[in-house]
């Protein structure tokens, strides 16, 4: 876990479709904490988190909410996997909601496929990684 | 499912992408039976393959430990490894959600078997004694699955076993069975009168049991009998002599119009264009390393046909390598090479003179040309250049000028 530093997290809450069920439910528990989920990402050394209703698939492995994960640092994949995997473990504790993992940069077709089941449609509110906002500027 | 409203393009591309998985696990099982063939990119492949169907066989054995554990406590810390567990084997089995598998590595799993073994092996006889008799048959079953993958052991990329093999077409079967269901062209178990829907079928039902259950499929007293292939020829309600991947693919296409069906074949007829066009870029880029002995002297060529305007064919680049072949005998034939070619190989040499400092290739055409003029020139006759009968002067011994502008054909 990083250091208590300040550096303020970006969240964004997909919201699903009441239709959605226990995964509607669960993306409105992390609207409820989002100050704690936001609280445990910084401790993770999280830099952006993109919370999502958790498509069927997952929903039929147990799994309610999905979480794409963005750190502060570069890190190669099998480490990101590792601390990715270790944030929703923490965040499961924080909404008692069991949570997949994924990495925000690297969603491919994710988002195509929970559009039926959001209440609004998607607009990236994220942005790309702060470090290469820097870089661009 | 949510897919119900796919589009048509979505359930074409999505059934491609099965037929592909189901491909590459016919491949992988048949690979078993030599796996020393299988090396380098492909064999790191095959391990991270078997590595994540490792991983899912071993989420199989925790699927009913469902006691949940304050952090801190030694039950809380067997979740969080567990939750680690199924979060990774989730990210892994669901590829029609879109988003890629991450790469699972030997390493990884090794980790996770070892953080695992610790965490169960802190649970108390105590703490056993306190838990209900299911959750405590589900730890019994974890303790199972560990041992048993212990001695299996983890994949090594340097030395594939048929196993490995065998495990990494069994992780691509259940992308198989994930993509194809996600269809939901085959939710018809038990209803289809078409052979070829049942076999589909069928191996999407037990590629789906693959994902969950793995563990409870193996046979034996010791679990070291694996379960038959979702694309084995002797998987239930098999098509005798026919593989799945051909199926998938045949269905596919009866699902396709006629101008669909063209379209793709055209993209693949482009996209073959595209590879055979950089392989023969590669392998000019290689003549010409081989030529100067000079490793780097690759790159420069090969970004240089990349970028040429407009792209050269295939043939052209093939013969610009022959051409190069020829230069460097300087045995003077060099002038037998058509003339747009021997202008194709100065372009390159001139660009990588300008644009590297590289001269060399300048001087090789050089000195293939002068050894070309200093070849005594052969004496054929205009016929013979060009595989005619001799005309009735040179059947009488008369000689005969060819044009000198015309070059006979390469």
């Amino acid at each position: 876990m990083s250091d208590t530093k300040a550096a303020p997290i970006q969240i964004q809450i997909l919201a699903a479709k009441e239709e959605a069920g226990a995964t509607a439910h669960a993306v409105a528990t992390a609207l409820e904490h989002h100050k704690q989920l936001a609280e445990v990402a910084r401790q993770h050394g999280a830099e952006a988190l993109l919370v999502c209703p958790a498509p069927e698939g997952y929903v039929e492995d147990g799994f309610n909410l999905v979480v794409a994960i963005r750190f502060e640092e570069e890190l190669d994949e099998e480490t990101a996997l590792v601390r990715r995997t270790d944030l929703a473990v923490s965040m499961k504790h924080v909404l008692g909601v069991r949570t997949g993992s994924l990495d925000i940069d690297n969603l491919g077709g994710f988002l195509r496929h929970i559009a039926p089941l959001l209440a609004t449609p998607y607009r990236n509110e994220i942005g790309p990684r702060r470090s290469s906002v820097y870089r661009d500027a | 499912m949510v897919p119900r409203d796919r589009t048509r393009p979505e359930i074409l591309e999505m059934l491609g992408r099965a037929a592909e998985q189901a491909q590459h696990a016919e491949a992988y099982h048949a690979a078993a039976a030599d796996p020393g063939l299988v090396q380098g990119q492909a064999a790191q492949q095959a391990a991270r393959d078997a590595a994540a169907m490792q991983l899912i066989e071993l989420a199989g054995c925790a699927e009913d430990f469902t006691i949940y554990g304050d952090p801190g406590t030694t039950l809380g810390r067997l979740d969080a490894v567990l939750s680690r567990l199924h979060d990774t084997r989730n990210q892994l089995t669901h590829p029609e959600t879109g988003s890629p598998p991450p790469t699972v590595s030997p390493r990884y799993l090794g980790n996770i078997l070892t953080q695992l073994k610790t965490a169960v092996a802190n649970v108390d006889g105590q703490s056993r004694s306190r838990m209900p008799p299911d959750q405590l048959e589900a730890l019994h079953s974890i303790d199972g699955g560990l041992a048993r993958i212990e001695m299996d052991g983890l994949p090594n990329a340097e030395a594939l076993r048929a196993r490995d093999l065998h495990y990494a077409g069994y992780y691509r079967e259940i992308l198989f069975g994930r993509l194809a269901k996600a269809t939901d062209l085959y939710d018809n178990y038990g209803r289809a009168s078409d052979p070829r829907e049942v076999d589909v079928n069928s191996s999407i039902f037990d590629a789906d049991d693959f994902a969950h259950k793995f563990h409870a499929l193996r046979t034996g007293h010791d679990k070291s009998r694996l379960p038959v292939s979702v694309v084995a020829p002797d998987h239930r309600d098999r098509i005798s002599g026919r593989l799945l991947s051909e199926l998938v693919r045949e269905l596919r296409r009866e699902r396709q119009t006629p101008t669909e069906q063209l379209k793709e074949l055209e993209k693949v007829r482009e996209t073959r264009g595209r590879e055979e066009q950089q392989d023969a870029i590669r392998k000019l880029a290689e003549t010409y390393a081989d030529i100067t002995g000079d490793p780097k002297a690759e790159a420069p060529v090969r970004s240089y046909l990349q970028r040429h305007e407009p792209p050269l064919e295939r043939d052209a680049i093939d013969a610009m390598r022959e051409a190069l072949y020829i230069a460097a005998a300087r045995d003077g034939s060099y002038a037998t090479i058509a003339e747009a070619t021997r202008d194709r190989c100065l372009e390159l040499s001139l660009a990588l003179d300008a644009q590297q400092s590289d001269g060399r290739l300048i001087d090789i055409l050089d000195a293939a040309e002068a050894a070309a003029q200093a070849r005594p020139q052969a004496s054929l006759s205009f016929a013979e250049c060009y595989g005619l009968p001799p005309t009735s002067e040179e059947a009488l011994g008369r000689e005969h000028d060819p044009e000198p502008d015309e070059e006979p054909e390469p």
